[in-house]
């Protein structure tokens, strides 16, 4: 049989019909060093004044293609608020801006600081992250067990996002966090830097124990971290040399070893249900050896109940018993308990001595001090990883654990030259992270800034966001990428001047217009003629049709009422379950690996067990039911009626209040028609007379919310 | 051909799944087999917990002979952490007995099943790779044993496309959260209209179906929002992807008004409930679940699904720790209503072009579970048997063996892969080539393996 490999993910197949891999293994692009071309020189004032636009300008004038013009400022302004911020401006807000007496550039470039301020950025942004490091609340295996602890990674990725950290440190705090903390400035920063480790700690859980399936643990690590920072589907690798890229099996497990060498944390496992490796969420062996103290003894009362009731244990127990009766006779009668004392022992050893408390305190005892060590826990623990005993790791012959074959050092794949990961004594993770957010590497700001413009244009520079092998797409704009990357790196790999680049060029602010000639010439805008449109993201709706309303909680979200874990137990058979319904933006929904959220799902939602590239859109009927029927979907079109009824002023005035909150404009003549004729209508046809006037104005909201210009930006 | 169709495939993700076309146009931009198909719809009857084979399917004279008696002990722990067990054989509780038309050997459990075996080709010989429920669940829906990947069904709406726009192409009937809940009928990284749309039998079958007002009111509303809509469109340059979605909303109409009746059995005759065992008034039983299976089909629907689960995952068949006897309450739920499922799609001329599967995740130990004259049989990947019928399907056939004792198979092995390769053939499509692209791989439903069963193919 070849468990191994159908245990792994799919191979590339169609081997035979692709061009085969070119040998030069440095000649492909991406591995290339990063350049800095200089923009071309443009003849059209409106497209001379930044680096980006005389690079597409050139492009526009080498494919002959004629970009549309700018869009209006209210449709500027509900792009940039929905791009920066996940929400769309208030009226007000959308009002200041339509009316800036300043000239286009000025009035943008301040809106775009006023956004990136806002503490949304963070969560919108974080968000994107968080679709990369595959982000959950549980971790995916058979009982798909909650991590408490989760959402502090969640919370940081946030907050650093809002705190503008360069992204090369946000990338090695992620990557060795720990190994940092001991040189941060203040305690409060050592624990934030253990807490970025959970990045790593997040990979995905199999199967029903703790240990069996390690290797899909790490290959979701090295997935993540391959496809979501290097741009390269490292886990081709696992069982045979990549097909396409210069990648070999060596390569792979020369960075599996550096996470073999990692101590991964677990909230537990269906054969043994209680947490281990937690991190006492600060640096210094003193703490992480009383909570290994802490662990083993959990672990060890855990086992003890899991395997009490084994018919190969019986025996033993009725012994221990019987021999425990005879003691007590013998010593009534002052007899010698000396054999009798040998033979207790020998039964208090069984199997290693691990039913020793069973044996002398009962199952009761060990239940309840389990339980007390639960509620007792030595420190505010960390879902991050740890140090593990660091070695190098021998290939796994075909991908199977099983059968290994020759022992191979870390180290960075060769043809990303080389560069040793075990000399250290650790596990080389700090040497990894010093690597891969290093500015000589040439794929982690190529795939960043690729990122970065994918989610402003809605197609990449490159359009396979997570594959810049040779599997992927070629780069529609090479040197625009390069100088993008350059520019990032020279800013202190800033992330808000990433975006103030972007968003100030002429290109971002096209309009969404489709001209015949140009969709024939370039149907998916890869030379950037206008600002295509793009329906919401699953969180954006759910936030809007909240905001709109004015029911949304802007304030942070923190951790999710999950119970304890010492007091639930979740299996195959009960795996665990909840929603946890909040008002708060959906960032802060839980979310769990093995069921998807009800709302997010529908909506295309970010796949928890896998590093998203790029949200897809699918448009289907259970979707629509659920827009039509849903509680969730009444509630919010009730509660906005019944804001718009409180609306001073006529139907009419009202009705404008509607569509300014939910489109960022005035209804139309012909709208205001179609709206007056379905409140007429609606309460002619209603044989219900109570509360006739709410329910009619929460179906015109509920259109309105559902409707394709509620749900698009452009 | 292979590239066009390549092409073609990923039009239709986009076409059909993604951005669904006014419905008119939807059947033409519908995918095409690889070659003609010869079935048209499935039936699965998934049978949860996994069934043991010895005690259904595949009679060993030699457990019985030999009953209670060692064969050693097993190589390695079934259980991390637990000793190793002796292995003594034990006899199947039920009696085997011939198919009259054909002779093929069924248990006592399934005598109305046994009846209509002549229709089924049989596999004796199916072997999986994993020995936990949900590894081995979600392989035999998804192939894989670790990873969530696009289920069976999925992978044939995607294929295929769908008769009925106003209806699902993939239901799943489940009254259960089964092992893997919704991932195993979920599109995953298939465009999410081919995901299974769930079934409950029961009140509220498919979520959000009911309307929260009068019908009439809800037309009204939605004739406003396509009203908005089309404004907005005609300012839109007629952005497709804009149409796209405001078709989803006259299918979600259409599926308002039509699943109700496709899931209603109040028109059925006496006589068609009483051949599956239902009665007037049941809309629940597995015997009405078998019905509306067909009802689905017979309104175009591709791919229907029934998961036999009594109650959540411990209701089931699994007989690990628990008395094989138990089966019998399982058996006589389903035995009825699927052979009169066999006998009505016959009757209407659909069994031609309807393909029946049969089939559990595992098989069970020839030996008791926990040593000698125990009552459980632990779950057994190695060997275990399900059945065909129906489109394309030689009736009345047996393919593959196990050993004397149901331990290993002995003869053409089928493994799961090769099982989906052979339902994917029926139905007109190459396993090797129903591909996407996802995460910089080509995925496919067999990753790198599968052969079609060709002795089984009509």
């Amino acid at each position: 049989m070849v468990i191994a490999i159908s245990l792994g993910i799919a191979v590339a197949l169609f081997g035979e019909e692709l061009p085969a891999p070119s040998t030069g293994s440095s000649a492909h692009w991406s591995f290339r060093p990063v350049a800095d071309p200089t923009p071309p020189g443009v003849a059209a004032v409106d497209w001379s004044r930044s680096g980006i636009d005389r690079f597409l300008a050139a492009a526009h004038k080498a494919n002959n293609i004629a970009p549309v013009g700018p869009a209006d400022r209210r449709t500027l302004i509900r792009r940039a608020a929905f791009d920066l911020t996940g929400l769309p401006p208030t009226p007000a807000e959308a009002d200041a801006f339509a009316d800036d007496p300043a000239d286009d550039e000025t009035a943008f470039a301040a809106l775009i600081d006023r956004l990136l301020a806002s503490p949304h950025y963070g969560e919108r942004w974080g968000r994107h992250w968080l679709d990369v490091a595959r982000y959950a609340d549980t971790q995916g295996d058979v009982g798909d067990f909650p991590i408490p602890y989760a959402w502090r990674y969640r919370n940081w990725v946030i907050d650093a996002f809002n705190r503008d950290m360069p992204y090369d440190a946000f990338l090695k705090r992620q990557i060795a966090g720990d190994l940092m903390a001991e040189t941060e400035s203040s305690p409060e920063a050592a624990a934030e830097s253990i807490v970025a480790t959970g990045y790593l700690a997040m990979a995905r859980r199999f199967g029903n124990t703790k240990d069996k399936d390690m290797h899909l643990t790490i290959e979701d690590t090295l997935d993540a971290l391959g496809r979501g920072i290097l741009g390269l589907t490292l886990r081709c690798a696992r069982c045979h040399d990549h097909k396409f890229d210069p990648l070999s099996m060596a390569d792979y497990y020369g960075l599996y070893g550096v996470f073999e060498s990692v101590r991964y944390p677990w909230m537990g496992a269906s054969d043994a249900k209680s947490p281990s490796d937690l991190s006492p969420g600060m640096p210094g062996r003193e703490h992480r050896e009383k909570v290994d103290e802490y662990f083993r003894l959990i672990t060890r009362y855990e086992y003890q109940m899991n395997n009490h009731f084994r018919p190969w244990l019986k025996p033993t127990l009725d012994a221990y018993r019987d021999v425990m009766k005879r003691m007590a006779v013998a010593k009534k009668a002052g007899g010698d308990l000396t054999a009798l004392e040998k033979e207790r022992g020998r039964h208090l050893k069984f199997r290693g001595g691990r039913f020793r408390e069973l044996m002398l305190h009962g199952l009761e005892w060990i239940k309840k001090e389990k339980r007390r060590l639960g509620e007792n826990p030595p420190y505010e623990f960390a879902f991050a990883v740890s140090e593990g005993r660091p070695r190098d790791t021998r290939v796994q012959v075909k991908g199977d654990p099983n059968n290994l074959g020759d022992a191979t050092p870390r180290r960075a794949p060769e043809a990303l030259g080389g560069d040793s990961f075990s000399g250290s004594g650790f596990s080389g993770r700090l040497e990894l992270a010093d690597w891969i957010a290093g500015a000589d590497n040439p794929l982690t700001a190529r795939v960043m800034v690729n990122r970065v413009w994918a989610l402003h244009f809605g197609r990449g520079l490159v359009s396979s966001l997570d594959n810049f092998g040779a599997q992927g797409a070629t780069p529609d704009h090479p040197e625009l990428l390069d100088w993008l990357a350059t520019r990032f790196v020279e800013d202190g790999w800033s992330m808000k001047q990433l975006h103030r680049r972007i968003m100030l060029s002429r290109a971002y602010r096209l309009a969404a217009d489709r001209p015949e000639a140009n969709l024939a010439a370039d149907p998916g805008n890869r030379w950037v003629w206008h600002h295509p449109r793009r329906r919401l993201e699953a969180e954006a709706i759910r936030d809007t049709m909240l905001f709109v309303a004015d029911r949304l909680d802007t304030r942070p979200g923190r951790g999710h009422p999950f119970r304890p874990w010492h007091s639930r137990r979740y299996s195959l058979n009960a795996p665990f379950n909840e929603q946890f319904p909040t008002l708060k933006r959906s960032v802060y929904l839980m979310t769990q690996r093995l069921f998807r959220h009800p709302f997010l799902g529908l909506f295309d939602g970010p796949d928890t067990a896998n590093a998203t590239a790029q949200r897809k859109t699918t448009s289907n009927p259970a979707q629509a039911l659920y827009l039509m029927n849903s509680e969730f979907v009444r509630t919010q079109s009730l509660v906005f009626a019944d804001r718009a009824l409180e609306q001073d002023g006529s139907p009419d005035d009202k009705l404008q209040w509607i569509w300014r909150r939910a489109y960022g404009r005035d209804a139309s003549t012909e709208e205001r028609a179609f709206a007056e004729a379905h409140l007429k209508a609606f309460k002619a046809t209603a044989e219900k007379r109570a509360h006739l006037e709410r329910e009619a104005w929460a179906s015109l909201c509920r259109a309105v919310l559902t409707s394709n210009e509620f749900f698009h930006v452009e | 051909m292979d590239l066009s169709r390549r092409d073609w495939l990923k039009t239709a993700a986009l076409g059909a799944g993604a951005l669904a076309a006014p419905s008119g146009l939807r059947a033409d931009a519908a995918p095409r087999p690889h070659f003609t198909p010869r079935a048209r719809h499935v039936i699965v009857l998934y049978m949860s917990g996994g069934y043991s084979h010895i005690d259904t399917f595949d009679p060993k004279p030699r457990l019985i002979r030999e009953h209670d008696q060692s064969i050693g002990i097993e190589e390695k722990a079934a259980v991390s952490g637990q000793p190793k067990v002796e292995r003594f054989l034990k006899a199947p509780l039920w009696e085997f007995q011939p198919n009259r038309h054909c002779g093929a050997e069924v248990s006592d459990l399934f005598p109305h099943i046994r009846g209509q075996m002549h229709e089924a080709a049989l596999i004796r010989s199916m072997h999986a790779d994993h020995r936990d429920h949900g590894e081995a669940t979600l392989q035999l829906h998804t192939g894989s044993t670790g990873f969530a990947l696009p289920s069976l069904g999925a992978w044939l709406s995607y294929g295929l496309g769908t008769f009925n726009p106003n209806l699902p192409s993939h239901v799943v009937i489940s009254e259960h959260r089964p092992y893997n809940g919704p991932q195993i009928w979920d599109a995953n990284f298939l465009p999410a209209i081919h995901g299974g749309v769930q079934v409950r039998p029961g009140a509220e079958p498919i979520p959000h179906l009911k309307a929260r007002q009068a019908t009439e009111l809800q037309d009204l509303e939605l004739d406003l929002l396509q009203r908005l809509n089309r404004r907005h469109l005609k300012s839109a340059d007629n952005d497709p992807g804009l149409a796209g979605r405001m078709a989803t909303f006259d299918t979600a109409r259409g599926l308002r008004d039509l699943a109700p009746k496709a899931l209603d059995l109040s028109g059925e005759s006496r006589a068609t409930l009483a051949l599956y065992g239902s009665r007037p008034g049941d809309n629940a039983s597995y015997a009405a679940q078998c019905i509306m299976a067909r009802r689905l089909i017979e309104r175009g629907v591709r791919f229907v699904e029934i998961i036999d689960a009594v109650g959540a995952c411990r209701d089931n068949w699994d007989a690990a720790h628990r008395d094989v006897g138990s089966h019998a309450k399982y058996a006589k739920r389903v035995d009825q209503p699927i052979a009169g499922l066999i006998q009505d799609l016959k009757s209407r001329g659909l069994l031609d072009e309807t393909l029946l599967v049969f089939c559990t995740e595992f098989g069970r130990t020839p030996w008791a579970q926990d040593g000698k004259g125990t009552k459980s049989r632990n779950h057994h990947p190695s060997a275990f048997s399900c059945w065909l019928a129906g489109g394309g399907v030689k009736g009345g056939v047996i393919h593959g063996a196990t050993d004397d004792i149901g331990h290993l198979v002995a003869e053409d092995p089928v493994h799961i892969h090769d099982f989906h390769a052979t339902i994917l053939h029926l139905m007109g499509l190459d396993h090797e080539r129903l591909t996407f692209r996802h995460a910089g791989s080509d995925f496919r439903l067999t990753n790198v393996f599968g052969h079609v069963v060709d002795e089984i193919i009509a």
